[in-house]
């Protein structure tokens, strides 16, 4: 224990792992999704950061691993202690600090977390994963950094097979569940989504056996002129374990999240139910107004919202019977909640029984802007004199106009003449 | 000769060492007893090949390594081997960032030493060699001569019955070198030292043996006296010893190869 930590002291490790530790911070903290204070965010930017600190680490532990071989060559041949238990413990002592950087960002992530009142919590197997990914990192650069002499490009080297090792298996491989084995690699987590544990279960078994694997067979773990000394069942089981693994994440075509709704909403009743995940309850207030808003000229018709519940777009939109789906991911400015409000106009207005004629039906266009309160041109153009009409309407003249109106819309059948 | 006795530190016997098709060794047998042998021989000669093969004995193929009487053939004798010897290669080199003491402690570790013992012996192989003042200076920032001071700590940390050393006093001052010197003498009364040299007053201060090698074979083996007795001293010879030193390499080097 204390070579361990005589070997950890003395090498640039502690250096690294705190290296890591802020960028990893740093990166989960870019993840944030404006205004909203998500674990779920954390999590997505601390996989970001697998490659970067991945390469730090493989670019570290091929130097140290170098130093260490080219200093300790004759010690070791001459020593008494079994030169791969040597070379393990020296690669632990490499390891450790920098799997230490990497616990730290998320001991630094949690206190933030806790103070800021972060919804959720972390994906366990998830986050296991990234530090198993880390430790392979520094694996594939303490393998490499032992192959060569004292050599400054060493630890250049043992960082570029790390990128290089990226790159590869980004354009490469054929099939996403093989790239997915690769520990670095973007994936998004969200509230609404669930993770797939037994992916990152294999991720974990097939790095880690990996990992093992690259230790015991650096070059200098074996005594001059003797056989090598690892027990055969180690290698055995770790390959094992990393066949399993990667057999596993393939078999799972890579996927390490799945749609979810855990329906943890907070709601709020006036005229109409709207309902966010708590997570989301930010929102409510500007969201809930914004809906009013479209109500008020809405109501009456197909479109009016009784019971709206906060979902994800796309595969598992499954909204309880009765309620429709509201989408909203972030509340960084105004046109947050009105993009929240045009995607449900879209969704439940025209636009699906106009089908893909819909971007040639510029009244259907001009009522959903309206309806949305969005802006038509993002860029600032004059807007168009028939949205600018309907936008003058008060509310109950706009009610009105889109009650007498509403079949036209709804048929898609609606035309410039129509509009007031 | 000193070949096959029984009561050798270390022994080694049929020694064959092929390097591909050329051969280093072919079939020599050497013992070294308590005392310093120096093992003398031109540039190239194998010098340190022998050393490399009488630390590794699986390395020495079919040959014969006994040590203490024991013969060196599975794993248990050769970690008691292990345990039974120090060494300090040619071009000693030191693990940046340690200090003396880190140094001398690791290398302990690594000859086995555990918990607590692991500081004791450090302590006292430092002391051993004068180092207690700069026990907690990194060995980077050491002068050459404190430099191989660590090194001889680490070859004596682990309190071994035979030391080899490679070339250990070159690049040494006169003053470090005495210093060295007396340090080995002192301790080579109980120990087999063994000492790889090409500088004959190094064999002429403290050796009590000498072995000369050449061309793969032991072309003299007995006391520096006697070595010193084969030679006649002419100009540009500085001492006896080298006198008889190079008439022993010189009678039996290849014809074509004489000056």
């Amino acid at each position: 224990m204390r070579a361990l930590t005589l070997l950890a002291r003395r090498s640039v490790a502690p250096i690294a792992g705190l290296a890591i530790a802020g960028i990893d911070v740093w990166l989960a903290s870019l993840a944030m999704t404006p205004g909203m204070r998500l674990w779920a965010d954390v999590v997505t930017g601390l996989t970001s950061a697998a490659l970067p600190t991945g390469t730090l680490a493989a670019g570290i532990a091929a130097f140290e691993a170098n130093r260490w071989s080219n200093a300790n060559r004759d010690r070791t041949m001459v020593g008494v202690r079994e030169p791969v238990l040597v070379r393990a413990q020296h690669a632990a002592a490499v390891a450790l600090p920098v799997l230490a950087g990497y616990l730290l960002a998320l001991g630094i992530l949690g206190v933030i977390a806790a103070l800021t009142g972060t919804y959720g919590s972390p994906a366990v197997l998830w986050l296991a994963s990234l530090g198993a990914g880390l430790l392979l990192a520094t694996a594939v650069g303490y393998w490499a950094g032992s192959a060569f002499g004292a050599h400054w490009f060493v630890a250049p080297v043992g960082a570029l097979t790390f990128v290089v090792g990226y790159v590869a298996a980004t354009v490469g491989l054929p099939v996403f569940g093989m790239r997915a084995l690769f520990p670095a690699g973007a994936a998004m987590d969200s509230v609404f989504t669930r993770t797939v544990d037994l992916t990152f279960l294999g991720k974990s078994a097939c790095w880690l056996g990996l990992t093992v694997i690259l230790v015991v067979t650096s070059r200098g773990s074996r005594r001059p002129g003797t056989a090598r000394r690892v027990p055969t069942i180690v290698v055995l089981v770790a390959g094992l374990t990393a066949v399993t693994g990667g057999v596993v994440v393939i078999a799972e075509n890579g996927q390490v999240t799945a749609a979810y709704n855990s329906r943890d909403f907070v709601c709020e009743n006036d005229g109409f139910t709207l309902c966010l995940n708590r997570g989301y309850a930010v929102a409510m207030q500007p969201l809930h107004a914004a809906f009013a808003a479209l109500n008020s000229r809405v109501d009456g018709t197909p479109l009016a919202a009784a019971r709206l519940e906060q979902n994800v777009e796309g595969i598992g939109d499954l909204p309880a019977r009765g309620a429709r789906s509201v989408y909203v991911e972030r509340l960084s400015s105004p046109s947050d909640i009105e993009f929240a409000v045009e995607r449900y106009v879209k969704k439940y207005g025209a636009a699906p029984h106009c089908g893909v004629e819909s971007i040639g039906v510029p009244a259907v266009d001009y009522v959903d802007t309206w309806l949305s309160g969005a802006d038509y041109f993002s860029d600032g153009s004059p807007e168009p004199a028939r949205l600018s009409a309907l936008k003058r309407l008060s509310a109950s003249e706009g009610n009105a106009w889109f009650r007498a109106h509403a079949s036209a819309y709804f048929s898609c059948s609606l035309t410039l003449a129509d509009l007031p | 000769m000193h070949e096959g006795r029984t009561g050798a530190v270390i022994e080694a016997r049929n020694l064959t060492i092929r390097r591909g098709s050329r051969v280093i060794y072919d079939d020599v047998s050497i013992a070294f007893d308590s005392g310093v042998t120096a093992i003398l021989g031109p540039n190239g000669a194998g010098k340190t090949t022998l050393l490399e093969a009488l630390l590794t004995p699986p390395r020495a193929g079919n040959a014969t390594i006994r040590f203490v009487g024991a013969r060196v053939d599975d794993s248990d004798s050769f970690r008691a081997f292990l345990a039974g010897v120090g060494y300090m290669p040619q071009d000693w080199t030191y693990f940046s960032g340690f200090t003396a003491r880190e140094s001398v402690e690791y290398a302990a570790w690594l000859k086995g030493a555990r918990g607590s013992s692991v500081r004791s012996v450090a302590s006292a192989a430092l002391d051993s060699v004068d180092l207690t003042a700069f026990a907690h200076v990194k060995v980077r920032r050491l002068s050459g001569g404190l430099k191989q001071r660590v090194g001889l700590a680490e070859a004596f940390v682990n309190d071994p019955r035979a030391v080899l050393l490679d070339e250990p006093t070159v690049g040494l001052d006169p003053a470090q070198r005495a210093s060295y010197r007396r340090f080995l003498r002192g301790h080579a009364t109980d120990r087999a030292v063994v000492i790889s040299t090409h500088l004959t007053d190094d064999v002429e201060a403290i050796a009590d043996r000498v072995v000369v090698i050449a061309a793969g074979r032991i072309i003299f083996d007995g006391a520096p006296a006697e070595l010193a007795a084969h030679g006649t001293r002419t100009e540009g010879t500085a001492s006896a010893l080298e006198a008889g030193y190079l008439s022993v390499v010189g009678a039996n080097a290849p014809a074509q190869g004489r000056l």
